[in-house]
């Protein structure tokens, strides 16, 4: 089966049931005509006595395993990061960076965080309100225009956050949650219709917010520095070291025009508000 | 569903205008196999070279360039460590000897420009081995834990030490001390091609035109691995083409004659004109054709073994060629008693492994 992301597209073989269901859930509404696959993946079970015992799935992209096996249950889970591996390792006619990215009014704020910063979260939260999420977790950006693009993907939620977001949408589309992974229980929620990611465009990167989750805190802002900000983002690249010149001088223009702060909340609509004002205007 | 015959996969680089025809369907094919051949970045830098990477359809263009940037960024990566080995040798006065992908890009050779490496190949005298292990080892190269078998087979009959690390790059580094296994009986004089080196402009010593192609043959035809073999066959074509003269033919055949390898010459003949014929130039064309080995086996088995290894163009016949490659591989390298219970050791991890998954006894992750 095709899966289209957009900008990537990727020709998936398995022969799992959750897979084969979640990845309908999430891009079933996505078009498949005329798309050639960027990437040649599949999700099998690892070996014969494996079938029966503890079964294990694999991720294969083309004849490469670049993973540890994992139990059936992770399956999907073991899908959305291989895919998100696919291209790390691949694209290197774009800067891609660890960050989630939030859009309004064609002005994108980028969250390079490190895990647990809570930036999964933020951006289901924002996606379900009125935001578009170019991607919770990697910044897909053109090295000419420096602008962001984006991917038709879903956010990945994960442990207490699941249930959060289930109260907050009860009709937001959530795959079953995969137990127990690497990065604790995981569940996908989707935050754009084919539709909507069709109408969107690159846009520049107006502000880099580095969110820090903390439980009861009001919401707190800092300012950073530009040194900071340029340090967090060269060790939050997937390919700086491959990039090099480019991504470094990539990097200094970014901290150089767009606003940088240090965020503490525990309250997302604190949050969001925030959010609202730095794509004012 | 494929579109490309097996034979015609060079000629794609050997005429990099016929990539102008190729459907969106074509190109997904080319991708992935070249990408599986290690030979995507050269493609694309051939097609740069005649300025027809903009005519491309977009989708063949990113993944193209993808993998150009990267090769671009390995050998500027390559150029870095040798400079720094560079300093560390001289200091203790041994001229390591850069070989492969290290010499090919030191010395600016034709097919350095897109060519995929995985480690750094140096070589040193046999006498200058421990001294060297033990230079690198103070800079931060070290060796990975090999289990006890492994390391013996390193130690005792191979041409190589295990593979060293660098601590903080992971760069992996291959030091040998000759250019086949000694254990063979058929491990090259090195006095002689101690002697056959050039430095290039950069000061580093690499082997010269003649001994390059020869040891480039010697890797690819004795080898029992064929997973970079298309890769390997595409530099001995650049590289002859770069160095083709009179003179060049005389000396390479001299060498070839006086360390034992004259019938890997010959199989590289047959090899060069079965996969680049209609791409090859009349004169050498024809020379190939009178020089080269046509054995039934090599025709047959050989040949075909050489395709990479991918479901796209690989068919039982050629994953059985690949199989007999790999058995004459290791036959090559070990007398037979020693080859024997190499492989009832390996044959029993390798049950092993397909009865419980590759990882349950193995806490490493892959590669």
């Amino acid at each position: 089966m095709l899966i289209n992301c957009g900008l990537y597209s990727f020709y998936l073989s398995t022969k799992i049931p959750a897979v084969i269901h979640n990845t309908q859930l999430i891009y079933g509404d996505s078009s498949s005509v005329e798309v050639v696959a960027d990437f040649n993946l599949s999700l099998t079970s690892t070996s014969l006595l494996r079938r029966f015992f503890k079964p294990q799935v694999s991720f294969h992209c083309d004849q490469h395993s670049p993973f540890k096996p994992l139990p059936q249950s992770q399956a999907y889970a073991l899908l959305e990061w291989g895919m998100n591996w696919c291209v790390a390792a691949h694209d290197f006619s774009h800067f891609l960076l660890h960050a989630a990215v939030l859009v309004k009014n064609n002005k994108a704020i980028l969250c390079p965080a490190s895990p647990g910063s809570g930036k999964s979260t933020l951006s289901a939260f924002l996606g379900l309100s009125g935001w578009f999420v170019y991607s919770d977790e990697m910044a897909i950006i053109d090295i000419d225009s420096q602008n962001v693009k984006p991917m038709f993907r879903p956010v990945c939620l994960k442990n207490d956050s699941i249930e959060l977001m289930k109260n907050w949408h009860p009709s937001a589309i959530i795959t079953p949650v995969c137990r127990d992974t690497q990065k604790g229980d995981v569940a996908h929620v989707k935050v754009l219709s084919w539709q909507q990611y069709q109408q969107l465009t690159p846009v520049p990167i107006t502000a880099l917010v580095f969110p820090k989750f903390k439980t009861g805190s009001e919401l707190k802002l800092y300012k950073l520095d530009q040194l900071d900000a340029f340090s967090q983002l060269s060790r939050n690249a997937f390919n700086y070291n491959v990039l090099g010149k480019t991504a470094f001088t990539l990097s200094a223009d970014i901290v150089s025009r767009a606003g940088i702060y240090q965020a503490e909340y525990s309250d997302l609509t604190q949050l969001a508000t925030f959010f609202d004002e730095l794509v004012q205007a | 569903m494929l579109t490309i015959s097996p034979q015609q996969l060079l000629l794609y680089l050997a005429q990099p205008e016929r990539c102008l025809t190729l459907s969106l369907n074509n190109w997904q094919q080319i991708i992935l196999l070249f990408r599986e051949a290690k030979l995507l970045a050269s493609l694309a830098a051939v097609l740069e070279r005649h300025n027809l990477l903009v005519s491309l359809p977009e989708f063949a263009k990113r993944h193209l360039i993808s993998s150009l940037v990267y090769a671009d960024r390995q050998a500027q990566q390559i150029k870095f460590e040798c400079r720094e080995l560079q300093d560390t040798f001289i200091k203790a006065g041994i001229e390591p000897i850069y070989l492969k992908g290290a010499a090919y890009t030191l010395a600016n050779t034709q097919n350095s420009r897109g060519r995929i490496c995985n480690d750094l190949d140096v070589l040193v005298a046999k006498a200058e081995l421990g001294a060297s292990e033990a230079l690198l080892k103070q800079h931060r190269w070290k060796t990975d834990k090999l289990n006890s078998y492994d390391e013996r087979y390193y130690r005792k009959w191979s041409h190589e030490i295990p593979p060293m690390v660098h601590l903080l790059r992971g760069t992996v580094l291959d030091l040998h001390h000759n250019l086949y296994l000694p254990i063979s009986g058929r491990a090259a004089d090195m006095s002689i091609f101690f002697n056959l080196v050039i430095k290039t402009t950069s000061g580093a010593t690499v082997l010269n035109p003649e001994a390059m192609v020869l040891h480039s043959i010697i890797h690819l035809f004795m080898n029992e691995e064929t997973q970079s073999a298309m890769r390997d066959l595409w530099d001995l074509h650049l590289l002859i083409s770069e160095f083709n003269s009179t003179d060049f033919w005389q000396k390479l055949h001299k060498l070839a004659d006086s360390t034992g390898f004259n019938l890997e010459l010959k199989y590289c003949l047959a090899a060069l004109h079965h996969y680049l014929g209609p791409a090859l130039d009349p004169m050498l064309r024809s020379y190939y054709e009178v020089n080269a080995c046509n054995k039934l086996w090599v025709r047959n088995i050989l040949i075909p073994a050489l395709i990479p290894d991918h479901p796209l163009v690989c068919n039982w016949q050629h994953r059985w060629a690949k199989r007999l490659i790999y058995f004459r591989g290791h036959w090559l390298k070990m007398p037979t008693h020693i080859l024997i219970s190499h492989f009832v050791v390996k044959s029993f991890f390798g049950c092993r492994d397909a009865l419980f998954g590759k990882y349950h006894f193995n806490s490493k992750g892959p590669d």
